[in-house]
């Protein structure tokens, strides 16, 4: 009797299991995809800086994610419309050409500087970045082009699993365990100053981008998922916040232990991370340039997918990964523009790369607010979101947190600008 | 004369295109022109407090150009 119990018990486990896994996808891509390039560098630095001292900031950060991108997948599935079409729907079209045409600007710069990312990682090994434009836009073209949401999908998971390549580099450099325990307790080693503020306010930054809202929903929308998988999507992006703090930890405890000293280091990025580490320990230096390159490139695909979903939503094409590049044209010819186009301003000789990249962090900051405000007004809506929308104790959460990451990306924005602001 | 008809062909489908492409906004446009959303006051306080946000936004950037061409 009680090894039916046990076997019946074991065949539900593994029912729900299948289910999840069929389901599992957008969280987890969008959660990793969030350590992109810009993401790595800002963990690589502040681990050179300070150590292990902010592992618990960056810990703080994977539940502050989740509570936002949870409301694109309750958004996503009970509206089975995308961010950029929900916000010209809801709002009218002041809203909605004002967030298309800067989700587009963002996003064609940010695209530009997972580029820089990946060419800047595969130099290490003596790649032209001439090969690497030209590799990863045929490598990105080929996923899109099969056909099929699901080995989409799947592919870009592959992907994902990568990224985690920090952490078996970062336990064969045997860290200071006790040292990183500390780091998990919240403390500001220097008190809180200007330099360790402005640290806090980039890894806030480079935790919710506008291209994570908008591409979570949309891949919620073209995946199919209804309100009915809503705990599944759920789970998936619980799974996915799990995954990015792990990364960023393991990152900051690599450059932590190997370029942090006293008084702290400055790198620029983290290319010059893994060159810097590449003398003392190549193997290392390898794991941090692939994981730069992988991050890179899971960016890149999300970025890239975000602005073709949102522009195929308002402008009518048909605009799923499930259709053959000659049944949505306009959708893959958006696509590969983009990427091209990015491409070629990474090629070009003296292109101001850098100014692109502190430029990022400025335009991003005016869509973001209104995307977010867009999110909490949109999942208070009886009408739409019926007894999905916001709890009193979601919208505290929600609400909080949207507050907090306007005021401290506006701040870090602004010292991007007046970088005098906060020395 | 093979070129000057070229020029023409040429010059008239980038201006249908043009006009596909002016239709179809004014089409958005007119899809969207009422806001689903009901405009409760708490609603128009938010959507007043992102405009002045973008504002002063632009009045920044307007600024830092300024300082940085003087």
């Amino acid at each position: 009797m009680e090894g039916a119990w046990y076997f019946y018990r074991y065949r539900r486990i593994i029912k729900w299991l299948g289910l999840y896994l069929a389901l599992a996808g957008p969280g987890i891509i969008v959660m990793v995809a969030d350590n992109d390039a810009g993401g790595i560098t800002t963990y690589a630095a502040t681990g050179a800086k300070f150590g292990f001292s902010l592992i618990w900031f960056v810990i703080l950060l994977g539940p502050i994610a989740y509570i936002v991108q949870e409301m694109t997948v309750r958004l996503g599935a009970v509206t089975k419309r995308g961010h950029a079409e929900a916000i010209f729907d809801a709002f009218g079209p002041f809203w909605g050409w004002f967030s298309l045409i800067d989700l587009g600007i963002v996003n064609f710069l940010t695209l530009v500087t997972e580029f820089i990312g990946m060419t800047a990682a595969l130099k290490i090994f003596g790649v032209p970045p001439v090969i690497t434009v030209i590799g990863v836009s045929i490598l990105m073209s080929a996923i899109v082009m099969q056909g099929r949401y699901w080995t989409w999908e799947k592919i870009v998971l592959l992907f994902c699993v990568f990224n985690l390549i920090y952490i078996p580099a970062a336990l064969i450099i045997h860290p200071d365990v006790e040292a990183i325990t500390r780091g998990l307790i919240p403390s500001f080693p220097t008190g809180l100053s200007n330099d360790i503020f402005f640290y806090l306010m980039a890894n806030i930054g480079t935790t919710i981008a506008p291209w994570m809202i908008f591409f979570q929903q949309s891949s919620v929308v073209d995946k199919g998922m209804t309100e009915k998988d809503i705990a599944f999507g759920k789970l998936d992006t619980a799974l996915g916040a799990l995954f990015t703090i792990l990364v960023a930890a393991f990152c900051i405890i690599l450059t932590g232990t190997l370029l942090f000293k006293p008084g702290g280091a400055n790198i620029e990025s983290a290319a010059a991370a893994a060159s810097a580490i590449m003398g003392s320990n190549p193997y290392v230096g390898s794991a941090l340039a692939i994981g730069l390159f992988d991050a890179g490139l899971l960016g890149a695909i999300c970025i890239s997918l975000a602005s073709s979903w949102a522009m195929g939503e308002v402008f009518g094409w048909a605009h799923s990964i499930n259709n053959k590049p000659s049944d949505a044209p306009m959708f893959y010819v958006f696509y590969f523009l983009s990427l091209i186009g990015a491409g070629i301003i990474v090629l070009l000789p003296g292109a101001p790369l850098v100014l692109i990249t502190l430029f990022v962090q400025v335009i991003a900051v005016t869509l973001l607010p209104a995307a977010l405000v867009f999110l909490i007004l949109l999942l208070n809506n009886e009408e739409l979101m019926g007894k999905y929308k916001n709890t009193l104790i979601q919208n505290i959460l929600g609400i909080s947190i949207v507050l907090m990451i306007i005021i401290l990306s506006s701040l870090y924005s602004l010292s991007v600008i007046f970088p005098e602001m906060f020395q | 004369m093979t070129n000057c008809v070229d020029d023409t062909s040429e010059k008239e489908r980038i201006s249908h295109v043009a006009r596909g492409w002016r239709e179809k906004i004014t089409e958005i446009n007119r899809k969207y022109s009422k806001p689903r959303l009901k405009m409760t006051p708490l609603v128009r306080a938010s959507l007043l407090a992102l405009r002045l946000y973008l504002i002063m936004l632009v009045i920044i950037l307007i600024y830092k150009f300024y300082t940085l061409v003087r």
